[in-house]
């Protein structure tokens, strides 16, 4: 069985939560919540602190990786197919993942690049990744983090040029609790991402500890998001940050310091593609991993093949235009994140919590009842 | 070991596979392109098409460097600008290069007509970079200022950028104006746009450009011009300004009937806008503290005196309200708040904005306003006392 050192696991779940937020979370709530957007993702502190709690309690009181936790804990007949599910759950991040990817590529950087290559250039690294293993991804992963991430901030803290404008993240108040609602309903649905924790725990050196880095990852997903939303609005305004097709790729191309470092959107380009590598690489194994778990296959990476293949032919036909995968990105994939990634894993708690009960009870009737 | 070999394969497979590929994509070859170093964009006489002008820098030749031409110049028409540069491509040899570009001069016939004609234009191309300066052609069009021959630069575009930057830190009139801040002006609310007036004039018969005045927008046109003390009213009124330079006019002291000019310069200035609210009526309270020094006497006087400085400062604060006020003055005739006193509104008394801003333009040109100044005389330079005066 594989094994992961606790922050290898760090920077998985950093990848995860991080990259897709940091390229369009802000034009996402600049559209719902104007100049208010980075009130949604503290007012997300709290259900983002209810799903790591929900995630270490479901990894503490499981003795399988998810999804074979499901069939622990509902049974094998359920536990199958809803397991079955998941796997095209995690399937379909990485599909979102590839088209977004593509789309910021091909709008902004190469337009005439078919996106067939595109699509080939990014799958291929990450299938040589999985081919290779468990281990070896998250030793890629781990030295992205640590190079990309610092560099990923310092790009942001770069647009904070001399038009910057901190007054226009005024006025505080005045704004729809709806809205507010809405974009706290967003941002807890990518939140919701770090659901892969209960397939990858497991792996983990020492799965007990595993709260402590789950809150620093949150922590971090926390102040990379703030900065990825908050930077757009006191450079462009929330008008031009809810027009604009990926306002943090307009930051680096408006970046000018002391009239010397301009031109730096190829540096951000080649900071977020690792990312989307990173998270592209660690759900298609989940995807894997799911399917070997459901099927009882022996092992996950006679998958990897056939479902490059699908992800590549998904990725050209699940979004037809850019306009459509910001409604996917706002309206349909937070509904399957927070249903699937939230509310099913919160489900459980309960059912654990009663069968861990019911046991106890029927453990301490044994010790209670003399011996015969 | 079945695994490597598969892989192998599919790598060399892959690899072949890109043989077939013609060369990396959006490939640009320097020697096949030429750069557009400024940018025109304007409407054509009859106002049915728009008209794209750019200026390519051309490659320094061998030989005598001085009769070379250093620009090329060319315009087209077109339904839009992007057509109109198509067009425009089909009469170049080499492929334009527009991303180069850093200078964008608006003509004046465009932005009375609809700034929309070319804001699309400047907020979605992908070789439009953000950071580009705006300028307005007034009197002219944008093809006759890129025409005109600067000295010293190569091209008007690269010249005009240059003294825009050079000129604010020396006079305090006019604020280099990005696309970024363009677009972000004209997008919001609470807001009006202005852009840096470039004039042409003529002297001992060859042309030059100026930088003169403001154009003043009020939603998707232009509406008129401030003057240079108007410029420097509205210069004065941004947050945080650094340098600039202004007269004060003594009183005749002497009796001989003549005013006497005195030349003082701005180190720093801020300015501090407030809303105030007085029996529902708005009212706007601005601030104006300023640091600067003794510049250029034009009648040597005994600097020696507190008395004399106090009354220079005096003098000062007079001036800058005076600066201040045409500029407010100006800008409420014709009804465009590019003071942002709406956006000042909306973040200080949000209540009060959401039941003026449906009206707002006719509201902002009603509010009343009250100027305080703060102006310290720091320093006289090599000097205190005059020679003459010794």
């Amino acid at each position: 069985m594989a094994r992961l050192t606790n922050i290898q696991l760090f920077c998985i779940l950093l990848v995860t939560l991080a990259v897709t937020p940091y390229q369009v979370m802000a034009k996402m709530l600049a559209m719902i919540l104007a100049q208010h957007g980075w009130m949604a993702i503290l007012g997300s502190v709290l259900p983002g602190l209810l799903l790591v709690w929900i995630y270490y309690y479901l990894l503490t009181n499981s003795s399988r990786p998810f999804p074979g936790m499901l069939e622990e804990h509902l049974g094998p007949v359920l536990g199958k197919i809803i397991g079955f599910v998941y796997i095209w759950a995690f399937f379909l991040v990485v599909v979102m993942s590839l088209v977004l990817f593509a789309n910021f590529f091909l709008s902004n950087v190469l337009p005439g690049m078919p996106i067939s290559i595109l699509l080939i250039f990014i799958i291929l690294p990450a299938f040589y990744a999985l081919r290779t293993g468990l281990e070896a991804t998250a030793r890629v992963v781990e030295l992205i983090v640590l190079t990309a991430y610092p560099l990923a901030m310092l790009l942001l803290l770069f647009g904070l040029g001399p038009e910057t404008d901190w007054s226009r993240l005024l006025p505080l108040g005045h704004f729809d609790m709806a809205a507010l609602g809405n974009g706290v309903w967003l941002v807890s649905s990518y939140i919701s991402l770090m659901v892969v924790v209960l397939t990858l725990g497991p792996f983990c050196h020492q799965p007990r500890l595993l709260w402590r880095w789950m809150l620093a990852v949150f922590g971090m997903f926390l102040f990379s998001t703030l900065a990825a939303v908050i930077i757009p609005i006191v450079a462009y305004g929330p008008v031009l940050t809810s027009i604009q097709t990926f306002p943090i790729f307009n930051i680096a191309r408006a970046t000018d310091v002391a009239n010397f470092i301009h031109n730096i959107e190829i540096i951000m380009v080649s900071v977020v593609m690792p990312g989307v590598f990173s998270i592209l690489a660690i759900f298609w194994f989940v995807t894997c991993y799911s399917a070997q778990q459901v099927f009882g296959l022996q092992d996950y990476r006679i998958l990897v093949g056939p479902t490059a293949i699908m992800a590549g032919v998904s990725a050209v036909l699940l979004v037809p235009n850019i306009h459509f995968l910001y409604i996917m990105l706002q309206q349909i994939f937070p509904w399957i994140f927070i249903i699937l990634f939230a509310i099913l894993p919160a489900f459980m708690v309960p059912v654990i919590w009663l069968k861990l009960r019911r046991r106890q009870d029927s453990d301490s009737k044994k010790k209670a009842a003399p011996p015969k | 070991m079945k695994a490597n070999l598969s892989l192998s394969i599919i790598t060399i497979i892959f690899l072949i596979s890109l043989s077939c590929c013609n060369g990396c994509y959006n490939r640009t070859e320097l020697e096949d392109t030429m750069a557009a170093v400024a940018h025109g964009l304007d409407l054509s006489a009859d106002g049915t098409q728009v008209v794209s002008t750019a200026q390519f820098a051309l490659p320094k030749s061998g030989g005598s460097q001085d009769d070379a031409p250093k620009f090329l110049l060319r315009s087209a028409a077109g339904p839009t600008f992007s057509a109109a540069e198509q067009i425009m491509s089909t009469a170049l040899p080499r492929k334009s290069l527009w991303g180069m570009t850093t200078t964008f001069i608006i003509g004046e016939n465009i932005a009375r007509r609809d700034i929309g004609l070319f804001l699309d234009h400047l907020a979605r191309t992908s070789t439009v970079r953000e950071a580009s300066l705006l300028f307005l052609a007034y009197g002219s069009t944008p093809h006759q200022v890129l025409a005109v021959k600067i000295p010293l630069e190569d091209t008007a575009g690269v010249a005009l950028s240059k003294a825009i930057r050079t000129q604010e830190s020396q006079t305090g009139l006019y604020s280099p104006v990005s696309i970024n801040e363009f677009l972000y002006k004209v997008d919001s609310l609470g807001v009006e746009p202005v852009l840096p007036q470039v004039k042409i004039e003529t002297v001992d018969g060859r042309e030059r450009l100026t930088l003169s005045g403001l154009a003043v927008f009020r939603g998707r046109h232009m509406v008129g011009s401030l003057d240079e003390q108007e410029s420097r009213g509205y210069h004065l009124m941004k947050a945080s300004t650094r340098g600039g330079l202004f007269e004060i006019t003594l009183p005749d002291q002497d009796g001989f009937g003549v005013e006497r000019q005195q030349l003082l310069e701005i180190i720093t200035s801020q300015a501090e806008v407030e809303a105030r609210l007085d029996e529902g009526k708005v009212s706007m309270k601005i601030t104006v503290s300023a640091e600067g020094n003794l510049y250029e006497l034009d009648m040597p006087e005994n600097l020696a005196s507190l008395e004399m400085l106090g009354q220079y400062e005096q003098l000062a604060n007079e001036s800058i309200q005076r600066d201040v006020s045409a500029c407010i003055d100006r800008a409420q005739a014709y009804q465009s708040d590019i003071l942002s006193w709406g956006q000042l509104l909306e973040r200080q008394r949000p209540e009060i904005w959401e039941a003026l801003k449906a009206d707002w333009p006719t509201q902002f040109a009603r509010i009343p306003y009250e100027i305080n100044v703060d102006f310290k005389l720091r320093r006289t330079y090599l000097q205190g006392q005059s020679t003459i005066e010794q």
